[in-house]
């Protein structure tokens, strides 16, 4: 009967109160919406690498050597000589190793020079290593392979040819139209900046650079060249390299023998923790976003207040009726609550819904254009434990109202 | 006795200086039916609010030798709810639930029964005050004021109280429906050996009533105190 009251006394004011549910709605739509995707782009932050032991770079800050390794965003200050490279990567105790070489470009696209260990040891979100959609990895000096979302978004096919800029710039004017690449393989989704690079080996960035100095062309020295084999391709420097240990015990001490190299200033970061230190560079914005979502929740559970302590002078005979046929003051708080309660509940519910909808019908287009793969399941540990701090706060907000009415029914007022 | 007054005196908490009720004795016998009249402003429904242990007074309220002021806040719900039925002049029913809705909150609260006995219980009571099944279900606020008062009766009387209390409860008919409620009421009360208390200000319903105490003479407020 208590329910049935509560229920059949909310149906009674359906106006207002489908005003306070759309309110709590949209503010429970906010709030869960942001944490999501705050969960899923963290999580897709910190996946976009895995496996890796230390990358290794010129001298910077850890998260400039992140970026520029791992995300593709920014440029080295210094490159890696080759035989530096060469001396830490025959190391007794590294198990495999990445040599990245960045620079040129592709229709804004970045390309990765690199050797076919790539394929076999670079691994992402739960050391799940690359997988070819179509095709095989470069073999061949002018072979290409593209990553998802470059072959989806310039519809590339196995066997198209195609030219790399040289810089990073979206439109070049330095075009290396004289040797172009051949699509041999395209590789599967992985939601990383993978999916926006194109992979070619070190020996081909090396060709297409032969007659170029100072990243332009020497003028006068345009001669095709028909045979690379008499060619000494093998770089002189890479921009970093990322490798794996045999001992994950040896991390820290191979970490530090790099960073006092003798033969160059480098450096070595642990991907885990630079990812965690720039994540944490985000953490202003993260705590803003949730303050405002926060806010916008407080609004409605004080909307859903102020209505239902509306209500109460509303149905002041109805409340005197409750009283003299033998409610006590208890039940009329609890009423309020219960009525607090279903406004929440529905509007946790109308959130959730709404929030899911929005999530799988914009998947497609968020990960066109950002890169992110935002799952549309929005219940996670997070999510439940924000949802119980909702229904926390909109009874701790609703006793506002019903403790009006219970002081009220006490003094003998209703 | 059913109600016995004694040395009853309140004030509202937002205006102590000035005394609602100040009534040095009364005293309704059980089975009685007792018409109390007095002018709009004159303590009539402080002087129910007391009866029924919604505010707490000075002095003693005793309804059928239980003195309310004795009782706990939760006590005087659970013997208002057990042994007092109220009827008024408006807002009877909770107005969107139906009347058998109204029936059984009044029954949660008082008996507590539940389930088809009650069910069945309902539907006599409320054929027994000739309403028709096809205004079960409606919700209060759809039947008229002689159909709600009627419902009302009923549910005071599911949890088969000892105190009757009409407050007004004519003053929203016509003439012709009054003397039908009037004679219902009375039939009611008087099958189910109830105490009747009918404040009212309209003195022609006096010649239904076995006794008639003017509120003036019971409450002794005096000019401008």
């Amino acid at each position: 009967m208590f329910i049935r009251l509560a229920v059949k006394s909310l149906l009674d004011r359906k106006g207002s109160v489908i005003v306070s549910l759309l309110a709590m709605s949209v503010s429970i739509f906010v709030l869960l919406g942001v944490e999501h995707i705050r969960h899923q782009t963290k999580e897709n932050f910190s996946n976009t690498v895995s496996g890796v032991d230390l990358i290794v770079g010129g001298r910077t800050g850890s998260v400039n050597l992140l970026l520029y390794s791992v995300f593709r965003v920014g440029n080295p200050t210094n490159n890696i000589r080759w035989e530096s490279y060469e001396k830490i990567a025959s190391s007794r105790k590294v198990d495999w190793v990445i040599p990245i070489s960045l620079g040129d470009s592709h229709k804004g696209y970045r390309v990765l020079g690199t050797s076919t260990d790539y394929f076999k040891y670079f691994s992402y979100g739960e050391k799940r290593l690359l997988e070819f959609r179509d095709g095989r990895p470069f073999r061949d000096l002018f072979d290409v392979v593209l990553g998802a979302e470059v072959a989806r978004k310039l519809n590339y096919q196995l066997g198209d040819r195609l030219v790399l800029a040289h810089g990073v710039a979206a439109t070049s004017f330095s075009l290396h139209d004289d040797r172009p690449f051949e699509v041999v393989g395209i590789l599967n989704p992985t939601g990383t900046p993978v999916d926006q690079t194109l992979h070619v080996s070190l020996a081909g960035i090396e060709a297409i650079h032969i007659d170029w100095q100072h990243g332009v062309r020497v003028p006068g020295s345009a001669a095709p060249i028909d045979n690379f084999d008499d060619i000494d391709l093998q770089p002189k420097s890479i921009t970093a390299f990322m490798l794996g240990l045999k001992e994950k015990m040896a991390t820290f001490r191979f970490q530090r023998g790099v960073n006092n190299f003798k033969g160059e200033p480098l450096m070595a970061i642990l991907p885990g923790v630079a990812l965690s230190e720039l994540w944490q560079m985000m953490g202003v914005l993260e705590k803003t976003l949730l303050l405002v979502s926060g806010l916008v929740f407080l609004a409605a559970c004080l909307g859903v207040s102020a209505m239902l302590l509306a209500s109460i002078r509303e149905r002041r005979r109805e409340i005197h009726l409750l009283r003299v046929i033998g409610a006590p003051p208890r039940f009329l708080f609890f009423l309020i609550e219960l009525e607090a309660f279903f406004i929440t509940f529905f509007g946790v519910l109308v959130g959730s819904v709404l929030l899911m909808s929005c999530l799988l019908l914009s998947r497609d287009y968020v990960i066109e254009r950002f890169g992110l793969h935002i799952s549309s399941s929005i219940f996670t540990y997070n999510s439940i434990y924000m949802i119980l701090m909702v229904f926390l706060a909109s009874f701790f907000v609703a006793a506002i109202p019903s403790c009006v009415s219970y002081l009220r029914a006490r003094k003998g007022l209703d | 006795m059913a109600i016995d007054l004694k040395d009853v005196q309140y004030s509202y908490p937002s205006n102590p200086g000035k005394m609602v009720l100040n009534i040095p004795s009364w005293s309704v016998p059980e089975g009685e039916k007792t018409f109390l009249y007095g002018p709009s402003g004159g303590g009539k429904s402080t002087l129910l609010n007391a009866l029924s242990g919604l505010i707490k007074t000075t002095g003693n309220v005793t309804i059928f030798g239980q003195e309310l002021n004795g009782l706990s806040a939760k006590q005087r719900d659970r013997f208002r709810a057990k042994n007092i039925g109220f009827v008024f002049q408006q807002f009877n029913l909770i107005s969107y639930l139906d009347a058998l809705d109204n029936i059984k909150l009044a029954s949660a609260f008082g008996s507590g029964r539940r389930g088809e006995i009650l069910e069945e219980e309902i539907k006599n009571l409320l054929n027994e005050l000739n309403i028709s099944a096809d205004e079960w279900h409606e919700p209060a606020r759809n039947l008229s004021i002689g159909q709600q008062q009627r419902i009302a009766i009923a549910r005071s009387l599911i949890n088969k109280p000892q105190l009757l209390i009409a407050d007004e409860p004519t003053s929203s008919l016509d003439h012709a429906n009054r003397d039908i409620f009037m004679s219902l009421l009375m039939n009611i009360v008087e099958e189910h050996k109830i105490t009747l208390l009918l404040v009212s200000h309209d003195m022609s319903l006096s010649a239904h009533f076995s006794s008639t105490v003017s509120l003036n003479e019971i409450n002794r407020i005096e000019e401008g105190g």
